[in-house]
């Protein structure tokens, strides 16, 4: 599933003293089974971005273009895009409100319409790619849980609508070191297993380095910049200088570089620097 | 160095849980210091954290703040105002809509004259370095802004400790920098004790001890160093080491000799350009 957003504009409450600019003329192009991860400071409309993705929201001005349909068209059918672009909010923990585990993944298929079987093998599926034990959480309340279970959980109802898109606002802030380790390694598979397009929103630039292909950079509203990860974590001085950064890795590599020593820069994570480093001991062992 | 936190035999159990979420908790914290906390989710890091200024009272055993009862009905407020605590979201925090009406709210509900008032919001915002945006509206601050004016509603009611439950869990990059340095320089240049519990190694490496949590219990304490060279021990309680950490940590087990205790960018850039 492709998505295209053209000269995306978004104001929020026009015309009145608040009014204020969330978005400014967004050209943003996601190829199918794309991994893209979006960076920005708080306040620089990402969460704004992601909500007009599948029709949260309606752009001021522009258009957002999915598999070539315009979502704002009168033609489009919204319903059916919304269900193939799932998004995760921050903190989705938040919107768990059913009796138990099993029923709160099953609302979104339920509304779906689709039938009970289908619906119970999505659910078990979903609660599985988790990374939760189907048998042992279905019963309980999603409230016994811990925050990273429920947050799992939460995950798990947006999976269970079978998304083509999956956009992720923010999912381990909060988390502990191994809790962001396994939610995000459960992306990665699901990714792999199901094909799907991922949209990552994170202040992690350590997380964004390790697992994204291509970056998105929003400043004040705007998308500064595009391109693959090696590329956009080389500008470390204009990266800093809108609220945002580096990978302390890469920023080791560069310190060494600025210092005259012959190692590669735009390392992205630990296992790379540690090669990196051990080549240039192995040249200057043999030198 | 007196102690400005005790904590004897803390256990603390919710209700409608048969698990105890501390058991046996024993440190002192003295005036001055800063400690971190790191643990995993659900270890009791924010349980402690609402046991330091009487929010919640211990199940068994007594906390002390600067020599206060926690557990004492009458000196509770003597306990809130010794020890303030922020907390993770900022939106949470914000109450005015004006950021100096804000920071006036906490010295407002102490029965403060309004002379003083005035001072502890202009010194408060000072310390934060937010002054010039005194008369802003806080929605429009960024994230990081955001929490600084809820730290500085803190220090306007002059507490001794204040206490940072995950203050920069929402923050960017640069709203998460903005923010412990704001907290060490009010360590450092206003000698408040502090205790901040985070999920950020590097936040953790720049306090003076650092408590590790696991299962309710404190399982590891001591300096940074101390705590964040068990690499292995940190990673099996589901905890992490800073990046630089790490590589030095991968380097030694290649057969690299590199000191194993090392923190920070900076004195892991010197010792790496000394080997190469």
């Amino acid at each position: 599933m492709s998505i295209i957003v053209k000269n995306l504009t978004h104001v929020y409450m026009p015309g009145t003293p608040f009014e204020s600019t969330a978005l400014k003329d967004i050209n943003w192009k996601i190829e199918d089974g794309e991994f893209w991860g979006l960076i920005g400071h708080t306040g620089s409309g990402k969460s704004t971005l992601i909500q007009h993705l599948n029709g949260l929201l309606k752009p001021t001005a522009g258009e957002i273009i999915i598999d070539g349909e315009n979502l704002h068209a009168k033609s489009a059918r919204l319903k059916e895009i919304r269900q193939k672009i799932g998004l995760v909010f921050q903190y989705p923990e938040h919107q768990l409100f059913e009796e138990t585990v099993e029923k709160d993944v099953a609302f979104g298929p339920k509304n779906m319409g689709l039938p009970e079987d289908v619906v119970g093998k999505r659910v078990r599926e979903a609660i599985e790619q988790v990374g939760l034990n189907y048998d042992a959480v279905k019963d309980k309340s999603p409230f016994e849980l811990s925050g990273g279970q429920m947050r799992r959980v939460a995950i798990a109802g947006v999976l269970a609508m079978n998304p083509e898109v999956l956009i992720l606002d923010e999912p381990t802030a909060g988390l502990d070191p191994l809790g962001r380790d396994e939610i995000l390694e459960e992306i990665v598979a699901l990714r792999k297993k199901r094909n799907i397009t991922v949209i990552l929103v994170s202040h992690s630039m350590e997380d964004i380095a390790r697992l994204v292909d291509k970056i998105a950079v929003m400043h004040r509203g705007k998308m500064i910049k595009q391109g693959s990860s090696r590329e956009i974590f080389r500008d470390y001085k204009g990266l800093t200088s809108i609220g945002l950064g580096i990978p302390q890795i890469t920023e080791l590599m560069m310190r060494l570089r600025e210092r005259g020593k012959d190692v590669a820069c735009d390392v992205l994570t630990v296992e790379e620097a540690r090669a990196e480093i051990l080549k240039a001991l192995r040249r200057k062992g043999s030198a | 160095m007196t102690a400005e936190i005790i904590a004897q035999g803390v256990y603390y159990q919710y209700a409608q849980d048969n698990n105890l979420a501390l058991k046996d908790i024993n440190f002192k914290i003295d005036k001055g210091e800063f400690v971190a906390i790191i643990g995993p989710n659900g270890s009791g890091k924010s349980t402690l954290a609402k046991l330091l200024n009487g929010i919640f009272v211990p199940t068994k055993g007594e906390i002390y703040v600067d020599g206060v009862n926690t557990a004492s009905k009458e000196d509770i407020w003597k306990v809130r105002q010794k020890a303030g605590m922020v907390f993770q979201n900022p939106d949470n925090q914000i109450v005015a809509t004006v950021v100096e009406e804000d920071v006036a709210f906490g010295p407002e509900n102490l029965g403060i004259p309004p002379a003083e008032i005035r001072i502890r919001v202009r010194e408060a915002l000072e310390a934060v370095e937010l002054t010039e945006y005194a008369h802003k509206a806080p929605h429009l601050l960024s994230g990081g802004q955001k929490q600084r004016v809820a730290i500085a509603g803190i220090l306007a009611m002059k507490p001794q400790c204040i206490i940072l439950d995950e203050p920069t869990a929402m923050l960017d990059p640069v709203g998460r920098k903005e923010v412990i340095s704001t907290v060490k320089k009010l360590n450092r240049e206003e000698g408040k004790t502090i205790v901040l519990i985070t999920h950020f190694m590097d936040e953790a490496v720049q306090a003076d001890r650092v408590f590790v949590m696991s299962n309710g219990q404190v399982v590891m304490e001591g300096t940074p160093r101390q705590v964040f060279t068990r690499v292995e021990k940190l990673k099996s309680i589901g905890l992490d080491v800073p990046q630089v950490t790490e590589l030095s940590y991968q380097l030694r087990k290649a057969g690299i000799e590199i000191r194993p205790d090392l923190l920070t960018l900076e004195e892991t850039v010197d010792c790496l350009c000394q080997l190469l």
